[in-house]
């Protein structure tokens, strides 16, 4: 234990000097969460905005003047949209869709004719998007009111338009609405988790081979197993650090956010802190063997690099598999490192019952790899020199 | 003590062909090699580049197995990848293999950790081969920027630290200027003394002068075979010559002429 500790202590004041995994561990742990936090909320204020402004762009208000009036009522202010809309939208100077309605819309009313209206958009401006929906609902209250008019000039009750009626009733659990924002930010922590030790890996395993050091630790009277525990006991150190500097930035980058909803939704108690560290404390240890494992046969820490980026790459298509599944998740989440954790942080999050093997699978999972990794990184370390 | 009996390895040299099925080249890098190295005795090995020098000093420290023969250091088997010997034994090896971002005396007592010292212990030698070697001035200093003869100190320092019996040094005065090679030609005089602890020291070269100056025993090696060995005048006689580059020349040659006619 006292050599594991001895070569542990050596591989972390090495790495802390070392220029690019300092500044890897630093930019991670103080500016992710700081910006992660201020890009939610920067997204959340502009749909907010998009919704509360209530203005709407039309080509052609003048050729409906009841859609105008009704518009109106509902405490909407109508723009003209300029002529060349077609252009700005694409060019992204409108971020707003624009409904455009024809010349003969009054007519075809009050023949009882369908008028089309046209709502405009760029799929490829995303900002249009927003306003599709909104848009889309004062059209349908619209051609609701006239309906409603119709009938009742008719003599019929308005009620044959809604036999059925149709209530949204919330089944909120215990619920704390902002789980689902705070388990979107644990697996942004879980991926910076991915990049945090990187460096420290590559050069504690590649770097050794790179500048001749590899060859003259193996002929110290110390068995490979002792050098990869100790290496990798030094590179989860330098994850965890990470991950601890990240989860404590969130109190001071929720000063940042502007947006009043989200600094609510993410208030983070202290037992919800401490509760994220130690579900990723097992994902931070496997992902530091792994890192080590893959960058050991890697001859130069440029070779190292790409073998590792198979990593960086694979973490957050296994984290999409979860975003994509639809329904319940199926058993065997439970033990894929990245999305057991999410699962676990979520539930935990959401106040919702953790059976103990929703607790141990991803500790085992985590475990059995990171065993794998180091029994490989301890066979490989001599069997390179050879 | 160190004896080498009989110790051949060869390797697969890879196809270049990325495709290829062929499984490689066959290279025997050593094909018998044998010789004792006796306690404050400086056995030089000498060949020229590629005769198996460093492949039989990698095999001595435990670091590549042996295909065929044997290996004792002060009695005990050497096997590869097992700890027993390597705590006999101080390597330098031909990667200096220092880390740049440690100073020269973390870089000797992390060395003298893994050696099973106390951090004190590896301190107090530390100073005590710094002292030695003249490389107090640079203890402090990170190894980033050293000089090779600066780099050679440092590592000789760090293979020498847990005060081993047994020294093994592979081209240890490569890129080094005549002051720094004269410095550690002392050194390695006091090391074989009784003073200095009458170590064995092995190293490998193809610098006549070194072996001249330095050896007193000197295993000559060509292409995997050990060709002669003997003290310098000993090796002198055998090849009836006066001047030991000649010597050498004449040995390692014609042996491999002796070596062609015997196929």
């Amino acid at each position: 234990m006292k050599m594991i500790l001895a070569i542990a202590y050596k591989e972390l004041l090495d790495s802390l000097r070392d220029k690019r995994t300092m500044m890897m561990v630093v930019v991670l742990a103080l500016f992710g969460m700081p910006f992660m936090m201020i890009f939610m909320s920067e997204m959340t204020n502009r749909i907010e905005k998009q919704v509360e402004k209530k203005v709407i762009l039309v080509s052609g208000i003048k050729n409906a003047p009841q859609f105008q009036n009704f518009v109106e009522r509902q405490g909407y202010e109508i723009k003209d949209a300029p002529a060349d809309y077609e252009e700005q939208l694409q060019s992204k100077n409108l971020i707003d869709p624009v409904l455009v309605i024809d010349k003969d819309f009054s007519d075809k009313l009050a023949h009882g004719e369908r008028p089309t209206v046209y709502i405009v958009l760029d799929v490829a401006n995303q900002d249009t998007q927003t306003g599709v929906r909104p848009l889309k609902h004062l059209m349908q209250s619209f051609v609701n009111e006239m309906a409603v008019m119709n009938l009742s000039m008719r003599g019929v009750s308005p009620d044959i338009l809604n036999v059925v009626d149709v209530q949204e009733r919330h089944l909120s659990r215990t619920a704390d609405t902002g789980a689902q924002l705070k388990s979107v930010m644990s697996m942004m922590l879980m991926l910076t988790m991915v990049s945090a030790g990187l460096y420290a890996a590559i050069d504690t395993s590649a770097g050794e081979r790179e500048r001749g050091s590899l060859e003259p630790l193996m002929m110290n009277p110390v068995a490979s197993w002792t050098f990869a525990i100790g290496k990798w006991l030094a590179v989860s150190t330098l994850t965890m650090l990470v991950v601890i500097f990240s989860v404590l930035s969130i109190f001071p980058s929720s000063l940042l956010i502007r947006n009043e909803t989200v600094k609510i939704l993410l208030q983070f108690s202290g037992s919800e802190m401490l509760m994220m560290v130690l579900v990723l404390l097992p994902l931070g240890f496997c992902l530091s063997a792994l890192q080590i494992a893959i960058a050991i046969n890697g001859k130069t820490h440029k070779e190292a690099q790409a073998r590792a980026t198979l990593l960086v790459v694979i973490a957050p298509l296994i984290s999409m598999m979860s975003m994509f599944k639809q329904g319940a998740d199926p058993v065997w989440f439970k033990w894929i490192p990245l999305i057991s954790q999410n699962q676990l942080m979520t539930k935990i999050l959401n106040n919702e019952v953790v059976t103990t093997l929703d607790m141990l699978a991803p500790i085992i999972t985590c475990v059995v790899l990171a065993v794998l990794a180091l029994w490989y990184t301890s066979d490989r370390m001599r069997k390179v020199l050879m | 003590m160190i004896v080498v009996e009989n110790l051949s390895k060869r390797f697969i040299r890879p196809s270049t062909k990325r495709w290829s099925r062929s499984k490689g080249e066959v290279v025997q890098a050593v094909k018998n090699i044998g010789f004792t190295a006796e306690d404050g005795k400086v056995t030089g090995l000498l060949g020229a580049n590629g005769a198996g020098k460093t492949t039989t000093l990698r095999m001595i420290a435990a670091l590549l197995k042996q295909d065929g023969g044997q290996i004792l250091v002060d009695g005990v088997a050497v096997q590869a990848g097992e700890q027993t010997t390597q705590a006999k034994m101080g390597v330098l090896s031909d990667a200096r293999g220092l880390y740049p971002r440690l100073t020269a005396r973390e870089n000797i007592v992390y060395y003298g950790v893994l050696h099973g010292m106390s951090r004190q212990q590896a301190h107090q030698r530390a100073d005590f081969l710094a002292e030695a070697l003249d490389l107090k001035s640079l203890l402090e200093r990170r190894c980033d920027g050293f000089s090779q003869g600066e780099k050679m100190k440092t590592a000789l320092a760090r293979a020498l630290v847990h005060d081993p019996q047994n020294i093994i040094l592979d081209e240890p005065t490569n890129g080094l200027d005549v002051v720094a090679t004269r410095a550690l030609r002392e050194f390695l005089r006091w090391l074989r003394s009784p003073e200095g602890g009458s170590k064995c020291i092995v190293f490998s070269t193809h610098i006549m002068q070194e072996v001249e100056r330095l050896c007193d025993d000197v295993v000559v090696v060509a292409h995997g075979n050990t060709v002669a060995q003997g003290t310098v005048g000993q090796l002198l006689e055998q090849a009836g010559e006066t001047d030991f580059e000649d010597a050498f020349v004449k040995l390692a040659f014609e042996s491999k002429a002796q070596l062609r006619g015997a196929v």
